[in-house]
């Protein structure tokens, strides 16, 4: 990806971001209303943070004009580049995918741990992150997760008391 | 005299010393390792701590925080890696320095610096903290109030990068404080249907989504390539000579008084203290010039400056309840999960708990000295674990973690909700520290401004009747009027260049 290309799609996902912030707040806010702002003798429990959904507002909006100033003066460019698209890329899409695996390991992780225990979801989610992590040997994968499960469950089980 | 050695006695015993000296060795641990910061290990090693005393936990919680401090060095030199943010400053003259040979010289002369920013902030926090805590006395909720609004203030003006996105973090931490029962009311807020949401986010869970598991995501692309063999080295070898020691006095003693300064302000932390001592000593040198290419100074002033901030950083923690950075607020919030509430009265009722804590960092100072020097070369091996396996320890602590406060599935799925919430965000420079600190100060400053609205009626300008609080307020609008001044300085200069 060329450089205005590249500072193109990062503004808008600055602005993306911003635009998010700002969504958020609106909801706070609203929600804030419901709740009762009160008056500064009395102040109901919404007044509080319907004050603070404005100044989120406020904040996100400021720091929304830096990437619009970037798209703007990238939109020239990217036009003209507009060819050269798919070159290197790659980096940060293989970032995005391994992140989306390692919130889904995560994910299943949780679940399996909710219905089978702490024991069988550990040694499946440690295998999976070690593998994604870049750890080549299914072999040392399995015995350092299984290891890890045991001292885990002596400590936070036997020791600590903690049911799992 | 006598407190402090009363504090000597009670941070002596055999618990105190074991899990002091556990909290030093995992803070020179996770310093040393890149990717692992002291808030994320503080976080996750919390809920370890539940079946300890008070004050056996937080000495070993400190210890992990100003461990973490020395052990970055060590792979800041050695490998140019910093550990952590305030190490990035060591690298500019540390590692010209171990490739010029002289390593084992930059490996002492951090160690000792650290070990006498680090000793002389604790001298003032022993002195200054009782001061303040007397002065606080006379705080009602109005200065109460003035004073953790210039703790935000300065949170978010000292990012001087990103102002905007650093209080837009603010308002959301404290909006994120405002989550669950009013107490007042009893009004449900921003529970979305959740029973489990009744009691609010916990500071545990939002500090391991924030640091731990928005840490796995940022790293989760990292290839480690092996860390080269370095060469063992003997005391003797390390010692500086009698040029380059005299070379150190002053910039140790400056970066002490800068790291103490910030340390102590609300809101300010390490790495700014780090960074301001390295440009001042740049600026006063008659040879700038030989600043990042391995000049001593460069090296013994950030490390002063860190170590003195870190200790410093305890004085508003301890004396008003009132955290500097993101790592104290984290300490604030396990002190209250151990049922120790800091603040004006703290030292005069916890006499037992705040000399020992005092005391147990100039041990975990003098272990530290011990484990630096001797040991570099077993730190050194540290860098050479692979990431792969520190990931699933992180996951799994994490998860255990934070399962282990509340047995709740329902926290479980929260950490990682916050913890892709909060990569995301820092993938586009929205600093969490604000955020953090948003949180913990939020429903403290609520409370306060509920009950100086109610007690005068709803007049605002109770606020800011008292002294005290209207040189707080002024100090606020002070810093603000500079930071809106330097951000247009710095629109006109980017237009200019354009």
């Amino acid at each position: 990806m060329s450089n205005s290309s590249q500072s193109h799609s990062q503004a808008l996902l600055d602005a993306t971001v911003a635009l998010g912030l700002m969504g958020a707040a609106a909801v706070c806010a609203y929600l804030a209303w419901g709740y009762g702002i009160g008056d500064l003798s009395a102040p109901g429990p919404g007044g509080f943070p319907f004050v603070l959904s404005v100044g989120l507002f406020i904040s996100a909006f400021v720091a929304l004009f830096a990437p619009i100033r970037q798209l703007i003066a990238a939109r020239g460019a990217t036009a003209r580049n507009a060819g050269s698209e798919t070159e290197g890329t790659s980096g940060g899409a293989e970032l995005m995918i391994r992140a989306a695996a390692l919130v889904t390991i995560l994910v299943i992780w949780a679940l399996v741990m909710k219905w089978l225990g702490f024991a069988v979801a550990a040694v499946g989610g440690i295998i999976a992150i070690n593998l994604l992590s870049g750890q080549k040997s299914l072999r040392r994968a399995i015995v350092f997760s299984v290891i890890l499960t045991a001292g885990c469950y002596l400590l936070f089980s036997t020791i600590l008391g903690l049911p799992l | 005299m006598e407190t402090i050695l009363h504090g000597f006695l009670i941070a002596s015993g055999p618990s105190q010393l074991l899990f002091c000296f556990f909290g030093v060795l995992l803070g020179t641990l996770v310093g040393t390792l890149p990717g692992i910061g002291a808030a994320a290990t503080i976080s996750i090693i919390l809920p370890l701590t539940f079946g300890l005393d008070g004050l056996t936990a937080i000495i070993m919680l400190s210890g992990i925080f100003y461990g973490a401090q020395y052990g970055s060095s060590t792979a800041a030199i050695l490998l140019n890696i910093p550990g952590t943010s305030t190490a990035a400053v060591t690298c500019l003259d540390g590692y010209p320095m171990a490739k010029k040979g002289l390593a084992g010289q930059a490996l002492l002369i951090t160690t000792m610096a650290s070990f006498f920013g680090g000793s002389i902030a604790i001298i003032l926090l022993m002195g200054v903290s009782p001061m303040l805590a007397k002065l606080a006395l006379q705080f009602g909720s109005s200065e109460y109030f003035a004073v953790m609004l210039l703790g935000l203030v300065a949170a978010f003006t000292l990012n001087a990068d990103n102002v905007s996105r650093a209080v837009a973090m603010t308002f959301f931490g404290l909006i994120l404080g405002t989550f669950g029962m009013e107490l007042t009311t009893g009004v449900r807020r921003y529970t979305f249907g959740f029973p489990e949401m009744t009691e609010g986010i916990s500071i545990l869970v939002l500090t391991m989504g924030l640091f731990g598991i928005s840490e796995l995501l940022q790293n989760v692309s990292r290839r480690d390539t092996p860390a080269p063999l370095i060469p063992s080295y003997r005391l003797r070898d390390m010692l500086p000579d009698r040029a380059e020691r005299r070379r150190i006095y002053g910039p140790c003693l400056r970066g002490t008084a800068i790291g103490s300064l910030i340390g102590a302000l609300p809101g300010a932390g390490p790495t700014i203290a780090a960074f301001l001592s390295y440009s001042v000593e740049q600026k006063i040198s008659r040879t700038p010039a030989r600043f990042g290419k391995g000049a001593v100074e460069g090296v013994a002033a950030p490390e002063a400056a860190n170590n003195a901030a870190v200790q410093a950083a305890f004085i508003p923690t301890l004396s008003l309840g009132i955290p500097g950075d993101s790592v104290m607020a984290i300490l604030l919030a396990a002190m209250t999960l151990h049922g120790i509430i800091p603040g004006s009265n703290f030292i005069a009722t916890q006499p037992d708990f705040f000399w020992g804590l005092i005391a147990s960092f100039w041990i975990g100072n003098l272990m530290l000295l011990v484990l630096n020097v001797p040991f570099i070369g077993m730190w050194v091996q540290v860098t050479r674990i692979p990431y792969h396996y520190l990931a699933g320890i992180v996951a799994v602590l994490i998860f255990l973690g934070v399962y282990s406060v509340r047995s709740s599935f329902f926290d479980v799925f929260l950490v990682i909700l916050i913890g892709v919430v909060g990569w995301g965000l820092a993938r586009h420079r929205y600093p969490s520290a604000p955020l953090i600190l948003g949180f913990v100060l939020g429903p403290l400053i609520e409370e306060h401004y509920r009950r100086v609205m109610l007690i005068s009626r709803g007049d605002l300008s109770a606020l800011w009747e008292s002294s005290i609080s209207l040189s707080f307020f002024v100090a606020s609008l002070l810093l603000s009027t500079l930071t809106i001044w330097r951000l247009i300085g710095a629109i006109k200069r980017d237009r200019v260049r354009r």
